[in-house]
């Protein structure tokens, strides 16, 4: 309908009519805000324009929400610019990444495969892992890294054993972190890379030796120069309260100051535990990191040291995702996120590495003596060797919830830190190699006398003792078991995860078998952790009668000392009572002077 | 996580390590049809697992109308059979933090959780601490419901407008949802807890500039205390949101950017990490 101006077309006010409604009723939804600018006209065309090109289910419901969001719409700026600004993908350089990989990994196969053409005997060949296929298993019990991550996986560790001089390359697990996620990979060094780095470590410790050497020298000639400087001190001092009391004193011999002797730190540490080697007990692996697979380089981890295994026994951390990030704790730990991130994958290894029983045997064969020395030997030196003639246990027996037929195939880690124990004592005695039980003995019996705690020998655990034997602590039993399906439980795959470090988990069917861990790194604490206590602030000086704190005597008291010291037959002089109020000002220490000279100046 | 949805957990909880395997997804995804059918649910939801020793509780729940307070919940050991969860008592929610063994794997187990670990020492007045007589027993389907409560009540989240408060009270899913931006969704105030709420109204509503009466009337996640207790990463080149919560390990929470997907599953052993203060 139109407007017009016409006055008399318009109907008067006063007559109601459903057309002026209606039109009064529309002026006023055509009203413009005076703060948008929009009408409520035009936004319920628009609104109800848009509800019937959708169609969505229950409108009215969602009508409020509808209504919001197109007002929203109307806020968002058009990218019709006049230049073609193009905003490259968040995702863009990973992908250039991941397709490099693609192509790097297919030129090494290629290679690959013309080399085993030219030497068709080629008996050294890498294993490397299948994930997929490990995953088809793992996903079958409820464990899982997605696909897309597997796939990239496969990749990088393809590209990386082609480069580096390793074997036996395996997926360790994952470790979360807050904000970053490490993936680990574990390997084994080659023999001759071995060499190479014990000989480079040989050197670094002869190196560090001499410079310890100096460094040595340097400490003392400080601490004399130290000495002399204090010993200066201390003479200067008494020089001048000599000089003081002089003045005071017109007469009379120089006093004699007694210093407390200095302090001396009660405190020894420790005998430090020596690290294991690489290439033997927990450093027997190398353990490479990386934040995204395909992405990220793999990193080394630095060998772990046995006071790292023990101080990360009384932390807990998340990780960071930054093998840099200094870890502030107490007791603090001696290096970064790499130090303590190894350290927790040693712990973790340690506890959580089983295989069916069978599956490994020790590389001796004559496993029938076990004497203590024989036994000693196959925890340190024996391979593991992966049977030959392994019979395949059924899943029926693999679930079954004593866990007799697992077992673990990682050196149990010692309270030391180390898997191997080292006596102290033996530092002192380097040289001398005990052949002779006799000694051994006396040893001990020397040890048992001097620090029963340091001293005990450890022994952990022998190598593949079943799992049933594991202790249970505040009463967590440590191994749960599962079948990966209770239908069709003829193909069923035998699952096991532990409740001592929540997130490892072990599979096995058929020959098949392997070990996971993804999850914090954090082990299964019953009681929850409680930071463990400051030591007691130590005594600076031994508490003796120099130090102790005492009232000092009154006058009356110190009168009448020194009338019981005087001789009781003698008359007392004037003068005498002068200097006795005079003395009476001076401390403590001069009194048995004064009295001395007051017997003098008597006789 | 929707119960019709559970084929997909490899590629979205499997960076948290857990997946749901083929068959038992089949399997759960039938019988929890079946429990909505039964159940006039309109919609049914896997909550997750919770490992024992003996056997594993797994947890779902549905609601007929209200998804916020309506929900009611069920657990089942073979994923077959499936038990109404009951609500917890007050006593199980002061025995649950105490008891220091995971879960056996039987409902119907009793044990005094309250001998081995007293909450407080025994030269004090248990008044303080618990008015009425001082349970010490502990039945494990207690145990199992106030620790799915409580699970719930910390670690169950919702992406910011998934959920709608209607003018009548109710809370409905917000089926116009189109998930969250990159900008919003690397904002821990972009997700919200699924439980009514303990703020005030307003202390919601004023948290943010762009506040709607609708969708902001629950407690969002970055005022949890201590702050950083929740992980936040992005998967496949930022597409998806994972967040992990680090007072219960296990918990994890997608959301895939600028579509409605979004979800929690919980699988774990039912122990909240009190070490966290410690640990970041």
């Amino acid at each position: 309908m139109a407007y017009s101006y016409i006055i008399e077309e318009v109907p008067p006010d006063d007559i109601l009519s459903v057309k002026h409604d209606i039109r009064r009723a529309k002026l006023f939804l055509q009203k413009h805000s005076t703060k948008s600018g929009d009408s409520l006209y035009d936004h319920l065309i628009e609104l109800l324009a848009k509800i019937l090109a959708e169609r969505p289910p229950n409108v009215v419901d969602i009508f409020e929400e509808y209504s919001r969001k197109l007002k929203e719409e109307r806020f968002k700026i058009k990218t019709d610019y006049l230049r073609d600004l193009y905003i490259p993908l968040v995702q863009y350089d990973d992908a250039k990444k991941l397709i490099k990989l693609f192509q790097d990994v297919k030129q090494i196969n290629k290679d690959e495969q013309e080399r085993i053409e030219d030497e068709e005997q080629n008996d050294n060949k890498k294993k490397l892992p299948n994930l997929l296929d490990l995953l088809f298993y793992f996903e079958q019990t409820g464990v899982g890294l997605p696909r897309y991550e597997i796939v990239s996986l496969n990749l990088s560790i393809r590209k990386f054993a082609s480069t580096m001089p390793l074997e036996n390359i395996r997926f360790w697990g994952k470790i979360l972190g807050k904000p970053k996620n490490y993936y680990i990979l574990e390997a084994e060094l080659q023999a001759d890379e071995l060499a190479r780095r014990l000989e480079q470590e040989k050197h670094e410790v002869q190196s560090k030796r001499e410079k310890e050497k100096v460094e040595v020298k340097t400490a003392t000639k400080l601490t004399e120069e130290e000495t002399k400087t204090q010993k200066k001190d201390m003479e200067r001092i008494v020089k001048t309260t000599r000089s003081s009391r002089k003045d005071k004193k017109s007469e009379g011999k120089p006093l004699e100051l007694i210093f407390p002797s200095l302090p001396v730190n009660p405190w020894t540490p420790l005998p430090k535990i020596p690290i294991e080697r690489i290439g033997s007990g927990l450093n027997k692996k190398v353990y490479f990191v990386c934040n995204t697979p395909g992405v990220d380089e793999w990193i080394e981890l630095p060998t772990v040291t046995p006071q790292q295994i023990v101080i990360a026994r009384q932390i807990v951390r998340y990780c960071t995702g930054n093998l840099e990030t200094p870890i502030h704790s107490f007791p603090p730990f001696s290096g970064t996120e790499q130090n303590y991130l190894r350290a927790q994958i040693a712990r973790i290894s340690a506890t959580t590495h089983v295989s069916p029983i069978g599956f490994f045997t020790f590389s001796g064969e004559d496993e029938n003596e076990e004497t203590e020395e024989e036994r000693k030997k196959i925890y340190t030196e024996d391979e593991l060797l992966e049977n030959m003639n392994y019979d395949p246990l059924p899943t029926k027996d693999l679930v079954d919830p004593s866990m007799s037929n697992w077992c673990h195939h990682s050196p149990y880690i010692l309270k030391q830190g180390r898997t191997v124990w080292w006596n102290p004592k033996e530092e002192n005695i380097v040289d001398v190699i005990f052949e002779e039980e006799e000694e051994e003995e006396e040893e001990e019996e020397d040890i048992r006398t001097d620090e029963v705690k340091m001293m005990e020998k450890e022994i952990g655990p022998p190598l593949l003792i079943p799992l049933s034997e594991d202790a249970i602590i505040d009463s967590v039993i440590p191994w749960t078991v599962r079948q990966s399906s209770y239908i069709q439980s003829d193909v069923a795959i035998a699952l096991i995860r532990s409740n001592i470090w929540p997130g490892a988990f072990a599979f096995a069917v058929g020959r098949r078998f392997a070990t996971m861990y993804i999850g914090w790194g954090q082990k299964y604490n019953s009681y929850n952790y409680s930071p463990s206590h400051v030591p007691l602030v130590q005594d600076q000086y031994k508490i003796g009668p120099e130090i102790m704190e005492i009232c000092d005597p009154t006058v009356k008291e110190e009168e009448a000392y020194q009338l019981m010291r005087l001789p009781p037959t003698l008359p007392i002089d004037e003068d005498e009572i002068l200097e006795e109020e005079e003395t009476e000002e001076e401390e403590e220490e001069e009194e048995e002077e004064e009295v001395n000279n007051d017997k003098e100046d008597g006789e | 996580m929707d119960c019709l949805k559970l084929l997909e957990t490899l590629d979205i909880f499997g960076c948290a390590g857990v997946c749901i395997s083929t068959e038992s997804s089949q399997l759960l995804q039938n019988s929890l049809l079946i429990l909505q059918t039964e159940n006039h649910f309109r919609k049914c939801y896997y909550w997750g697992r919770i490992n024992g020793i003996q056997n594993d509780y797994h947890i779902a729940y549905g609601f007929e109308k209200d998804c916020m307070n309506g929900q009611i919940y069920y657990y089942s050991i073979d994923c077959m059979n499936w038990l109404l969860l009951p609500k917890a008592i007050k006593s199980a929610r002061f025995l649950t933090p105490l008891a220091i063994n995971i879960f056996e794997g039987d409902p119907s187990i009793v044990t005094n959780v309250y001998d081995v670990n007293p909450p407080f020492p025994p030269n004090e007045d248990p008044e303080i601490y618990y008015d009425g007589p001082m349970p010490k027993e502990l039945k494990e389907e207690d145990r199992l419901a106030a620790t799915v409560e409580l699970i719930t009540e910390d670690a169950a989240i919702i992406p910011r407008g998934a959920w709608f408060k209607c003018p009548n009270g109710d809370v409905i899913e917000n089926s116009s949802f189109s998930g969250l931006c990159e900008i919003d969704a690397s904002n821990l105030k972009s997700f919200l807890h699924a439980r009514p709420p303990k703020e005030k109204w307003n202390v919601n509503l004023s948290s943010r500039p762009d506040y709607n009466y609708a969708l902001d009337f629950l407690d969002s996640i970055d005022m949890d205390v201590p702050q950083g207790c929740w992980n936040l990463q992005f998967l496949l080149g930022g597409r998806t949101a994972i967040l992990h919560s680090l007072y219960w390990h296990g918990m994890t929470f997608f959301h895939k950017l600028n579509s409605p997907h979004h979800g929690f599953l919980y699988v774990g052993h039912g122990k909240k990490n009190l070490d966290l203060p410690f640990m970041i």
